[in-house]
């Protein structure tokens, strides 16, 4: 290329690039002008008003400049607030699931920390069995958690097996609540240590729970606790445990129902006990709820 | 350890930021990710399997051979070798099932010492090598920003595939502002939420629809919608962690994800579904041969084979791979010119039957299962319209899945957005007012998902 040609393409570059310039500072001075500050609006997420007291008089790029700082300074501002209020409530949880729990159940794991449990990997891997298995304040989640499934959920259901006919629209496979059931439930009854025996009580075992056609599921069984009285040396009026002697017994029994939802059984039986005596002569007059798996 | 894992966000998270901000060079920031990227690696396994990173010197050096070399020979046998030593690696630890079937005992390895998603970690090494050999990236000769690249647990999980070009010049200098903080916090919180709040109601409806010893019509659809529902929010959500955590530390990942178009049909919702991984089997398989027919062809089909393989060794997916590959060909050469004649609601009953199909086809493993399935699904060989259960846990999970259904739905999030903007846009107070419940909600997000967490 001769040098006459580079010259001439020389000059028209700074041409060019004079005419872009003065183009620009036209166009933001041309934007500056059509900005309507009264009405005006950021572009970004951050649409704040600009405050009323500009006029277009005043409007210049140093304003905008200046618009666009105090908008950044706002959203910087709620960016901060978020943050903070976020990474505090992480840290505040992370502390407390932590340090709120007893050290003595780092040390029943056995999980000390050495050379070796770090290296082969076992420190960490007992590190997160047991942050997750002793979590502090697990059952306030569960409940929170309860919580949070009604506002989301339309209700609690239990998983009842059945299916909903295709014809009538009724649920079919289940029995309904309000016809008298047979159920088969088996107890075992735990291994009992003393010997006292021979008294005769009445039971009232109340049963809750879903009903299954078909094998019987585990029922779960409230029993009220009863006051018996026992003719020993101190004659006194003790509240005591008794546990059922019919090891491996099935039995069979009719109930009704009483609600319309779960099906709730009452029924009466007799039978033989272990009656556990007092250790000791004071009086016991505590109540205590034992729940029996059948 | 996961990223939903309450010992990562109320442990490992807080701790790692806070001591990343200890220093703000790029330098520190580079070593303290590398330093977690090891601990979170090892969590729970032995440290020896560190040694795998031992495979970042071969790949340095594959990638300044593939860049450097001056025979084109020694530039196509270095991306081989990366390629092959990779492809090993996946093989040994991510089928190593295999080798237990097949009697090779010395290769079967217990389960604590098959690190965690090395299928992202050996996509990345074959990545990185294979963009210095195509000339789209220079060769790194500092090999501790690849390190930084190729262990970075960010990526880790669930991916994304972030190829090396993309962050590069982040790796070698980066600050992290208070809007990086602000979007990374609350990206990752609405990840854990998506994972254990959305995913977990999705799963659970999932497992009482396709459970076959009550196998009913309306468990048939509703439970492959909720696998669909359930799939999809898992993974966006943990690829949405990976986003947070990337942004929390500076970083600015590209989007996995593109939304939904009707008139994409399949082949949108496969290049935009995982869409970094579609696009780096896209580059080396397909765009290469893409004038010549027949090899584009057999490029898809490549790669639909080699996706289906790459995310689960078994028939299904294999066949799940071809079938979505042969449905975008089929696309590309007729149906997609016949389609765009017909109304949209046609695509889309077309496009959503596809996918449905599709999906039952990644779910079942075995194809007596897919074919009862498929009956279930016009009532044959079922007696009942739907099970008490699947009723139930539908009811239960009506809000959630109705919310989901939206989210999924790009325009319903659109309008949403723009309304919110609209308001926020009136006067400082409204835009104060978003600002707040943006942060409130945060707030519960975190605390649902963490109570929702300890319940599952």
């Amino acid at each position: 290329m001769s040098k006459k040609r580079k010259r001439k393409l020389n000059n028209s570059q700074v041409k060019n690039n004079r005419r872009n310039s003065n183009f620009k500072e036209n166009n933001y001075q041309k934007k500056a002008d059509d900005y309507d500050y009264e009405n005006a609006v950021y572009p970004d997420n951050a649409c704040l008003t600009v405050p009323p007291e500009k006029n277009e008089e005043d409007s210049s790029k140093g304003d905008i400049v200046l618009h666009k700082i105090g908008r950044e300074a706002v959203v910087g501002e709620y960016n901060f607030i978020n943050v903070a209020v976020v990474f505090i409530l992480i840290m505040i949880m992370g502390i407390s699931f932590a340090l709120l729990r007893n050290t003595d159940e780092y040390i029943e794991n056995n999980n000390k920390i050495s050379t070796e449990t770090v290296l082969n990997g076992k420190f960490t891997k007992k590190l997160s069995k047991n942050y997750m298995k002793r979590l502090p304040g697990k059952q306030l989640l569960f409940d929170a958690n309860r919580v949070f499934s009604y506002a989301y959920g339309l209700g609690s259901y239990n998983d009842e097996k059945g299916f909903v006919s295709a014809d009538t629209g009724k649920i079919i496979g289940i029995k309904t609540y309000n016809e008298p059931i047979m159920v088969t439930l088996t107890t075992t009854a735990p291994p009992t240590t003393t010997q006292y025996t021979g008294k005769t009580t009445n039971t009232t075992v109340k049963i809750s729970g879903s009903v299954f056609v078909g094998p019987p599921g585990p029922l779960t069984t409230t029993k009220k606790t009863k006051k018996t009285t026992t003719k020993k040396t101190t004659a006194k009026t003790t509240s005591v445990t008794t546990t059922t002697a019919f090891t491996g017994t099935t039995w069979s029994f009719k109930g009704t129902t009483t609600k319309s939802g779960l099906p709730d059984f009452s029924m009466t039986t007799s039978h033989t006990t272990l009656v556990e005596p007092p250790t000791s002569a004071s009086t016991t007059t505590g109540v205590s709820n034992e729940e029996q798996q059948f | 350890m996961l990223y939903s894992d309450l010992i990562f966000i109320y442990g490992f998270l807080p701790i790692t930021i806070l001591i990343t901000f200890l220093d703000r060079s790029t330098e520190y920031k580079n070593l303290i990710l590398v330093l977690t990227s090891v601990v979170f690696f090892t969590f729970g396994r032995p440290i020896i399997i560190c040694l795998l990173f031992l495979t970042v010197i071969f790949d340095y050096l594959f990638g300044l051979a593939a860049g450097y070399g001056r025979k084109k020979w020694l530039r196509a046998l270095s991306f081989f070798c990366s390629i092959v030593m990779n492809s090993t690696l996946y093989i040994v630890f991510c089928w190593n099932s295999l080798f237990k079937n097949f009697g090779i005992e010395q290769l079967t390895l217990t389960k604590k010492l098959i690190p965690m998603c090395i299928a992202f970690y050996t996509i990345r090494g074959i990545s990185y090598v294979g963009d210095v050999y195509k000339k789209r990236i220079k060769p790194e000769k500092n090999i501790f920003c690849l390190l930084v690249y190729m262990v970075n647990y960010h990526f880790m999980v669930a991916g994304p595939i972030v190829r090396y070009g993309d962050i590069s010049d982040k790796i070698r200098r980066r600050t992290i502002t208070g809007q990086n903080l602000n979007d990374g916090l609350n990206r990752f919180i609405i990840g854990f939420a998506k994972v254990m709040i959305l995913g977990i109601s999705f799963e659970k409806v999932k497992e009482a629809g396709l459970n076959f010893a009550e196998l009913t019509p309306f468990g048939a659809w509703v439970g492959m919608l909720a696998f669909i529902g359930n799939i999809y929010f898992v993974f966006t959500g943990y690829i949405d962690m990976a986003m947070g955590l990337g942004l929390l530390n500076g970083f600015k990942y590209k989007e996995n994800f593109l939304p939904y178009s009707v008139r994409g049909y399949v082949s949108g919702i496969v290049k935009g579904f995982n869409k970094l991984l579609i696009d780096f089997f896209e580059d080396f398989l397909v765009v290469p041969f893409k004038k010549n027919k027949s090899r584009y062809i057999s490029g898809v089909l490549l790669s639909g084979v080699l996706i289906g393989l790459w995310y689960g060794f078994s028939q299904n997916f294999l066949i799940f791979g071809l079938y979505f590959a042969l449905l975008v060909i089929i696309e590309k050469l007729f149906l997609k010119r016949i389609l765009d004649k017909l109304p949209k609601i046609i695509g889309f009953i077309y496009t959503f039957f596809a996918v449905f199909v599709g999906a039952a086809i990644a779910y079942f493993s075995k194809l007596e299962d897919f074919l009862n399935w498929f009956k279930a699904l016009f009532g044959v060989g079922t007696d009942y319209m739907w099970s008490v259960n699947m009723r139930n846990k539908t009811l239960s999970y009506l809000f959630l899945l109705i919310i989901g259904v939206f989210i999924i739905i790009p325009g319903f999030k659109n309008i949403i957005k723009s309304q919110l903007k609209a308001f926020s846009q009136k006067s400082e107070k409204n835009y104060a007012v978003i600002r707040i419940s943006q942060t409130v909600c945060i707030c519960l997000l975190l605390a649902m998902a963490t109570a929702s967490s300890v319940t599952a």
